[in-house]
């Protein structure tokens, strides 16, 4: 608890946060901040919670993302990403590949391009 | 072969609102996601057990079949553009359900995303429906359609077992609606 988590892409850092509770294998979560883009670099640090429950062989995962601000832009960029990353995941841990999703695919370049 | 790429216009569904939806990528084509959307033969696999048959035209019967052959849920096609969009009416065969809360619109949109697919599932209603209530697309939708994304990619769908929440049948009872 209280470690620094941060998501870093070909060494940019994009979002930073601390650790808020972490009991392996069944939960994990974070504080979750936006630091790159300037449209969401303002908003107030976010919740992300995952919980992992054995169904016979299979696991269910459920991930949280709460705490947005009225109008938050980051909400919808997480919106877009959590489905790639979690689908991409679930391909890596069942056949050894992640899904190859071009960034556009979950709004980034649309970002990036403002 | 025959393009259907029509939409009903007596029905309004721009009324309906989604209160569901939920996105996957699968690494697949949208062939192969259309076919296990719309052939009882996947869905056994992918949906509970479930036998989908639908006639791909708009207008055409959409019928959700349980393992014993049972009609479990009653619908039509509203829209069909092959391969990329199937909107149906999605009513679960309940006494006084459709009555109590009206249809249920389920849409599937198939986007080409590089390699992988973007599966969107959409459950809309016209009118604000309890959470108590859409507990039961929330537990469904995500199994299902993770089972679909295993069965495409691995040729092996997940063996899920789930009841439906007592949250959603004990509102359901409440309402007067039947339950099996």
């Amino acid at each position: 608890m209280g470690s620094p988590f941060a998501l870093v892409t070909d060494g940019t850092t994009s979002d930073t946060g601390e650790i808020l509770e972490a009991d392996p294998p069944r939960r994990l979560s974070y504080s979750f901040k936006h630091e790159l883009y300037a449209e969401m670099r303002n908003e107030p640090a976010t919740k992300v919670v995952f919980t992992l429950e054995p169904h016979g062989n299979i696991v269910k995962l459920t991930v949280t993302h709460e705490g947005f601000m009225e109008g938050s832009k980051l909400l919808g960029a997480v919106s877009q990403g959590w489905p790639a990353i979690l689908s991409s995941l679930k391909s890596l841990l069942e056949t050894g590949h992640a899904v190859a999703i071009p960034r556009t695919a979950f709004g980034k370049q649309e970002f990036l391009q403002r | 072969m025959k393009i259907y790429r029509k939409v009903r216009t007596d029905m309004d569904i721009a009324k309906f609102k989604p209160a569901i939806v939920y996105t996957i990528y699968i690494t697949s084509t949208p062939e192969k996601v259309w076919q296990a959307l719309t052939s009882a033969e996947f869905s056994r696999q992918y949906f509970f057990g479930n036998a989908v048959e639908v006639d791909l035209r708009v207008g055409g019967a959409y019928i959700v079949r349980t393992p014993d052959g049972a009609l479990h849920i009653s619908g039509e096609v509203i829209e069909c553009d092959p391969q990329r969009k199937l909107t149906v009416t999605f009513n679960v065969n309940w006494p006084a359900l459709v009555e109590k809360l009206g249809p249920t619109l389920v849409t599937y949109e198939i986007e080409q995303a590089g390699d992988a697919v973007k599966l969107t599932l959409l459950q809309s209603h016209d009118r604000p429906i309890s959470d108590d209530i859409l507990s039961g697309g929330r537990q469904g939708w995500p199994a299902i359609l993770s089972s679909l994304k295993s069965l495409l990619e691995t040729g092996n769908a997940l063996a899920i077992k789930m009841a439906p929440p007592e949250r959603m049948l004990a509102a359901l009872k409440e309402m007067g609606i039947k339950t099996p």
